[in-house]
């Protein structure tokens, strides 16, 4: 070497470096076409952002990890030192270090929402830091689009811990007024509501289409990501039921806290509104039970060991499975193609033990996700004279609260029969445990404004039965103003 | 010679094995870093320094004073100075404690550098030995032979201290620990060989004088040791790092074994502080001499060199610069600005930042430019032209730290004001729209969100100030009525706050004052033992009483009655002639407090007429002025921040806060005594003035108590004040008592939770305070660079600086930790093992050979890694950011205590380079 000129040498490296990142082209090529082909890129994985990127690259990609690790333990003991903005700024810089680690957004958006919020004791603070953990969430899902997992959390969050929080009067209130209009942004059909049920609703749609998606997306790839940061799902596996009732529950609960006052300064409202978002409620119910699940056990038909397509839904129609109980054809066909074997024929005795499998299976499952129950309920609720009861016991109510007790005890007595009459085309909804609670305290307010208005109990009150439990468990509805608060406010909001 | 300072550190290093002593007494092997330590090290053995900590570096160490005090008791007061001066761990909580320990620290490292420089010399000054074994000199080989078993008997002891070999006792001492001490004396022997021959040959009469006085300091702490009466060595004994059940007296008062351990320690530790006063003795007046040549012409010229050099040969500041504008154009990139609704947050996200951010590329700056450019000089032999000037060595060295002071107080002024043009764009806009927004709001009647951003808004400009907070002494009242030092624990990790009950008698109090007892003092003021110091925590009266206003004129006048009360006091039993001057005095006070009476009647007057005015007149214009005017006539209300914790046993009604009650009390009251627990309570201060009111209801202090209600919102910063009037008289004594009023639920506090705000300074200034931290640190940085690159090569010294600022910036609390003892799961090689298998910090490993090694190891290294608290710069200390980022004023004690911590740190390092350059063959 030392016989070289400098000339000579300077040829010499330069040439080892053009070389080198000729050879670069070649295998820079050839990892591109790896990345399309398993749908591994950045940009694929989700939205790439600048100051990532900038901090990756700083940190020479190896190091991400040791930092990342850093900053986290940096976050707890901040946590136990009760600075949460200066959690919430470590817990971003991590995010940006491993955008792609699900974890850290699941873990971490949780812990600002449940945790953080927890901890401060007024619920407007309690509301933002519940919006930082959503948001948070958010984020995770623009830069993970693909994970159904982190959809899901968000729309927990909105629908629970704002929906079900001991100060889901206040949090809801705060919602409804929030002038943040990306936050109230239903994701599927990017309208603004004022309601986190209703976008939440949104959000466990996404949710679910993620998982069909993540499905499809799993068996096309000719194999399942292993590499780096693997995206894998802990929600909407295929047995997964309750993840896929959760757009009907959202909806349902929507619904429902239309008709009272669940929020401190917004009025029930009943009338069409009320019913179109029942009926939408049904809808969601009959859209889950039209799901085609895959029964968990095998039959051995014919030598071969087979599945069954279940659907929850036909348990209100339960004709639907039992015409097929002689049908050998159909079942032979039916199984060949969801099983993809070869079936040619079934025996009558076979078809028998597949009826009978089906049966149970799908009424197993109704009963697990109490299915008729809560489309009875809807039916029953989305009727006018359903809607028109739950507003008169609003008005009795009021009424009630505002020791007018006539009144009171009229609307009550108008709403109880109308009520009787709904319910007794709903024998599934009438005898639920749930609706008798909700029933019988209607019942007791009834008698009780009665009493105070010096009247006799009727001998042909409705419900009367109902009254007795009533009694004995007299408990306030967390999540009705009414009840937490008493009518305060009442005369200006209707006013 | 490069290697010098390296051995120097090595050497005093290993010294510091000594700590726990050569024979650590059977009981204390629980801990083995510290008590299972022999001695193998040929340098001179330095004191055990443990748990002392460096001179303000933090304090997370308490000081030795306790026991100090309780030994005073048992000594002679000539003893307890001698002591007190010798011992390397003593400390006074005075103002000269520190200087005291920094002197005690730097003469040890002078005494350790001294020893070392002429051992090296000496030695490369040697002549052909006449007898040789195998080459050597047979004095080496002994030396070589005594490390060896040296080493070899730590290991035995280590073995012995976990059950593995039998203990061998020869005349009630252990065998290994007299083999380790005999090992010992050999080193030293071969230590006083050399340096004495060293030092004759080279006829140096300065240090043959040290070494004498050397010698002559060990028999005087000899002796005093020996005078020690027997009775005072239980109380030295925790500072050994003996266990204190360690017995050390027998019954007849005669010493144990372990006894004479301690008090030869003792005697180890003080002889080598006065040995190292000798040597700091000369050091000074080599420094002085070389001092007083010093020209400001040539160190001017020796820094303008460095500022030349650093601007145009390297351009690094230029690239600061540039990175500091780039960072800050991209900012979005990396902070999340808050939320919308945590508005507050921003002023902190954002000065945080930008002060870590002019932090880190200084210090890089520094830690680059500083150690390359003398080593650098070295190698392209341009020092030739520096040092055939007639310039000091010192010059050389100082003025290279003034040239980078000066570009890096250059570049600390222009980051700064670029900072604060950023702060005032995005904060300072951000604020204005704010303004905006909430405007908005209340126009189309979002109340709610109205008042979220304003609580916001009043947050953020909270932050943006400068405050000057004055905290009180907090004790507490429990819910049956007996005074407690805590409240209740809630249970919260968190365990600074505790807690009052509400709707309960529980009450949290804050008392400020002049000279008050510590809490523990007050609340049990018939305790055993010495009282703790007294606390200040004063009112400050003269900030808050607005020159000339009606509350002013009312606290001189009672300061004219004070004045008059001590005269009174000194009458009694004085001469005639003294008593007639005092007599002159008293009538001049009462002349001058019926002139004031005067003014303030007449000032009342005028407030009254004026407030009357105002509410007569139709014009809202004219009586809006009137009541200025008025108002301008008083001081305005004392403010008060307070920031509490909530804990509900019960949710409570939804949106419903928990209320409390506040309430100022007036020294003259007897509501708050100073001693909470005293059946009859009487007033902090007798009202001077009782008499002439006579029982009537006092005109200048309208209300002795002072009371209201508030609702908590946890974690803001509640705001309150109470009327200037309550602090009339005062004398800068107060009570403010805080009571929980809603039932079931907890109110949460700590002592720094509410404080009185004396004044409302203006960030910019605070700002460029919080920059001078920076500067601070920067200097120190400087000092360490230019003093590594004075013997090392500048990859070395690079490595050197970096890892100076990495110790102390990031890792001083776990050295502090290190060298206190207080680290759990052991050293360096024991942590290891349990990372490895993994087993957690507390559980007991089995002797294995592999602990026992490890083990072995830490004892060796763990008080060699301990001895780094002395000469890392504790840099965190000098980081005052957080204070600005919090919106409070960085006072100028607090700055001023920085600045001495910074020189503490920043002399010794730059005169130790000056010795290293001048003994250096560069050009000599």
């Amino acid at each position: 070497m030392s016989t070289l000129s400098i000339r000579a040498k300077q040829i010499l490296y330069g040439s080892l470096i053009v070389g080198l990142f000729a050879v670069m082209v070649p295998y820079g090529q050839w990892l591109q076409d790896v990345k399309d082909r398993r749908d591994l890129g950045e940009a694929t994985l989700g939205e790439v952002n600048a100051g990532s990127f900038m901090l990756k690259l700083a940190m020479i990609g190896g190091f991400r990890g040791v930092v990342a690790n850093a900053l986290w333990m940096q976050a707890q003991e901040l946590q136990r030192l009760q600075e949460w903005d200066q959690l919430k700024t470590r817990v971003d810089l991590i995010t940006k270090l491993q955008p792609h680690f699900l974890s850290i957004w699941t873990f971490q958006g949780w812990n600002l929402a449940y945790n953080v919020s927890v901890e401060w004791d007024d619920p407007a603070d309690k509301y933002i830091w519940i919006k930082n953990g959503i948001n948070f969430l958010r984020e995770g899902v623009t830069n993970n689009p693909k994970s159904p997992d982190l959809v899901w959390d968000t729309a927990w969050t909105y629908y629970h811990k704002l929906g079900f929080a001991d100060e889901s009067i206040i949090l809801r209130q705060l919602f409804h007024e929030d002038v943040d209009e990306d936050f109230r942004t239903d994701p599927v059909d990017n309208r603004l509501y004022d309601d986190n049920f209703k976008v939440s609703r949104g959000w466990f749609e996404l949710a679910v289409d993620r998982a069909d998606d993540f499905q499809r997306l799993a068996t096309e790839l000719e194999t399942p990501v292993e590499f780096v940061d693997p995206v894998e799902n802990r929600k909407g596996r295929p047995g997964d039921l309750a993840f896929r009732t959760m757009p009907a529950h959202a909806q349902t609960r929507y619904a429902a806290a239309l008709e009272k006052r669940s929020k401190v300064n917004v009025p029930a409202q009943f009338g069409e509104r009320a019913k179109a978002e029942w009926d939408l409620a049904e809808r969601e119910w009959l859209r889950f039970g039209d799901y085609e699940f895959r029964s968990p056990n095998a039959l051995r038909i014919q030598g071969e060991l087979v599945a069954q397509p279940i659907r929850i839904g036909d348990v209100l129609e339960p004709a639907l499975i039992e015409q097929y109980r002689g049908d050998t054809r159909y079942w032979a066909e039916l199984l060949s193609r969801y099983e993809d074997k070869d079936i040619r024929e079934v025996t009558p005795d076979e078809a028998e033990r597949l009826t009978e499998n089906k049966m149970a299976w799908t009424d197993r499952w109704a009963n697990q996700n109490n299915f008729r129950y809560w489309v009875e309920r809807c039916r029953a609720e989305m009727e006018d004279d359903g809607v028109r009861s739950r507003e008169l016991f609003y008005d009795g109510y009021l009424a009630y609260l505002n020791a007018d007790f006539p009144k009171a005890a009229d609307a009550y007595r108008e709403g109880l029969d109308l009520w009787k009459s709904v319910l007794d085309n709903y024998p599934t909804y009438r005898d639920d445990d749930l609706n008798r609670k909700d029933t019988g305290q209607a019942v007791l307010r009834y008698v009780e404004a009665l009493r105070q208005a010096g009247r006799e109990v009727p001998e042909d009150m409705p419900f009367a039965d109902l009254l007795e439990d009533a009694e004995l468990d007299p408990m306030l509805d967390p999540f009705d103003a009414l009840d937490m608060l008493g009518p305060i406010g009442e005369a200006e909001q209707e006013g | 010679m490069s290697a010098l300072s390296f051995l120097l550190m090595l050497c005093w290093a290993q010294a510091g094995g000594e700590q726990a002593g050569p024979d650590a007494p059977p009981g204390s092997s629980t801990q083995p870093a510290q008590a299972i330590v022999t001695e193998e090290a040929p340098g001179t053995p330095a004191p055990a320094p443990a748990p002392a900590a460096a001179p303000g570096a933090g304090g997370d160490a308490g000081p030795m004073v306790a026991p100090t005090m309780a030994a005073a008791e048992q000594m002679e007061p000539w003893q307890y100075w001698v002591l007190l001066i010798g011992d390397p761990r003593a400390t006074v909580p005075v103002w000269w404690g520190p200087p005291l320990s920094w002197a005690k620290v730097v003469s040890l490292a002078g005494l350790l550098g001294w020893v070392g420089a002429w051992v090296l010399s000496s030695l490369r000054g040697r002549r052909r030995p006449k007898v040789t074994v195998g080459g050597a000199r047979p004095i080496d080989l002994a030396l070589l032979l005594a490390i060896l078993v040296g080493i070899g008997s730590v290991f035995v002891r280590v073995a012995q201290g976990s059950g593995q070999l039998a203990d061998v006792q020869v005349l009630g001492v252990s065998a290994s620990s007299l083999v380790g001490l005999l090992c010992l004396g050999v080193g030293l022997l071969w230590l006083e060989v050399v340096l004495w021959s060293g030092i004759l040959r080279q006829r140096s009469v300065g240090d043959m004088l040290v070494l004498l006085g050397i010698h002559l300091a060990l028999v005087f702490a000899v002796a005093v040791t020996l005078s020690l009466p027997s009775g005072s060595v239980q109380f030295l004994a925790p500072g050994l790092g003996m266990s204190p059940e360690t017995m050390l007296i027998n019954a007849d008062g005669s010493l144990t074994p372990s006894g004479v351990v301690a008090l030869t320690l003792v005697a180890v530790q003080m002889s080598l502080t006065y040995m190292g006063f000798v040597v700091l003795l000369r050091i000074t007046l080599l420094v002085l001499a070389e001092v007083a040549r010093v020209r400001p012409r040539r160190l001017y010229a020796m820094g303008k060199f460095s500022w030349v050099e650093s601007f145009r040969k390297t351009r690094i500041p230029w690239a600061v610069l540039v990175i500091f504008l780039l960072i800050l154009a991209f900012t979005h990139w990396f902070l999340q600005p808050p939320d919308a609704l945590r508005q507050a947050e921003l002023s902190r996200l954002y000065v945080g930042t930008l002060m870590l951010l002019s932090s880190i590329l200084l210090t890089i700056m520094v830690a680059i430019l500083t150690p390359i450019s003398l080593p650098n000089d070295i190698r392209f032999q341009t020092i030739y032209t520096i040092v055939t000037k007639p310039v000091r060595r010192l010059e050389v060295v100082w003025g290279r730290m003034f040239g980078f002071m000066a570009v890096v107080t250059v570049l600390i002024l222009a980051l700064g004001g670029i900072s604060l043009i950023y702060l005032d764009r995005n904060v300072g806009g951000r604020i204005e729209e704010l303004r905006a927004e909430i405007a908005e709001a209340e126009e189309v009647g979002l109340t709610n969100r109205a008042s979220q951003l304003a609580s916001q808004l009043d947050q953020l400009e909270t932050r943006m100030s400068a405050r000057l907070p004055v905290d009180g002494s907090l004790t507490f009242i429990d819910s049956v009525g007996e005074p407690r030092i805590k409240g209740i624990d809630v249970g919260q990790e968190l365990e600074i706050r505790s807690f009052v009950e509400g709707a309960t008698q529980a009450e949290a109090s804050w008392l400020f004052g002049e000279n008050i007892p510590h809490p523990v003092d007050r609340l049990f003021p018939n305790r055993p033992g010495m009282p703790f110091p007294t606390q200040s925590k004063a009112v400050p009266l003269n900030l808050l009483l607005v020159s000339g206003t009606v509350e002013d004129l009312a606290n001189q006048i009672y300061e004219l009655a004070y004045a008059r009360m001590e005269l009174e006091s000194q009458k009694q039993g004085v001469e005639p002639s003294e008593l007639s001057r005092i007599n002159a005095r008293i009538t001049r006070i009462e002349e001058q407090r019926a002139s004031l009476n005067q003014q303030y009647q007449d000032l009342v007057g005028r407030y009254v007429d004026l407030m009357e005015q105002a509410q007569a007149t139709e014009d809202e214009a004219e009586a809006s002025r009137l009541i200025d005017e008025a108002t301008a006539l008083r001081s305005p209300d004392v403010p008060v921040q307070m920031t509490f914790t909530v804990y509900r046993t019960t949710k409570g009604r939804p949106g419903e806060p928990v209320y409390a009650s506040i309430q100022v009390v007036h020294p003259f009251s007897s509501e708050a005594p100073m001693f909470p627990g005293d059946p009859q309570p009487g007033p902090l201060i007798f009202d001077p003035l009782a008499q002439e009111f006579g029982g009537q209801a006092n005109p200048l202090i309208p209300e002795l108590v002072y009371s209201d209600t508030f609702d908590v919102r946890e974690y803001y910063t509640n705001k309150w004040s109470f009327p200037a009037s309550m602090l009339v008289g005062s004398r800068g004594y107060l009570t403010i008592q805080v009571q929980c009023l809603s039932p079931t639920q907890y109110l949460g506090m700590a002592e720094n939770d509410l404080f009185i705000v004396a004044s409302q300074g203006s960030f910019l200034a605070n700002y460029l305070k919080g920059l001078a931290g920076i500067w601070l640190q920067a200097m120190v940085l400087t000092a360490i660079g230019v003093w590594a690159g004075t013997f090392l090569s500048w990859p070395v010294a690079l490595l050197i600086t970096v890892f100076f600022f990495v110790a102390g910036e990031i890792f001083f609390p776990i050295l502090s930790q290190l060298a206190s003892g207080q680290l759990t799961g052991g050293g360096p090689f024991e942590s290891m093992i349990r990372m490895i298998s993994h087993e957690n910090q507390m559980s007991d490993l089995d002797a294995t050979l592999g602990v026992i090694l490890a083990k072995s190891l830490d004892a060796i290294v763990v008080p060699i890694m301990s001895l780094l608290i002395f000469i890392v710069p504790n840099f965190s200390a000098m980081d005052l950011s957080n204070l600005v980022a919090d919106g409070f004023a960085i006072q100028w004690q607090t700055l001023g205590a920085n600045v001495l911590l910074a020189l503490a740190y920043a002399l010794p390092f730059s005169i130790a380079g000056y010795f290293i350059l001048k003994h250096r063959e560069v050009a000599a």
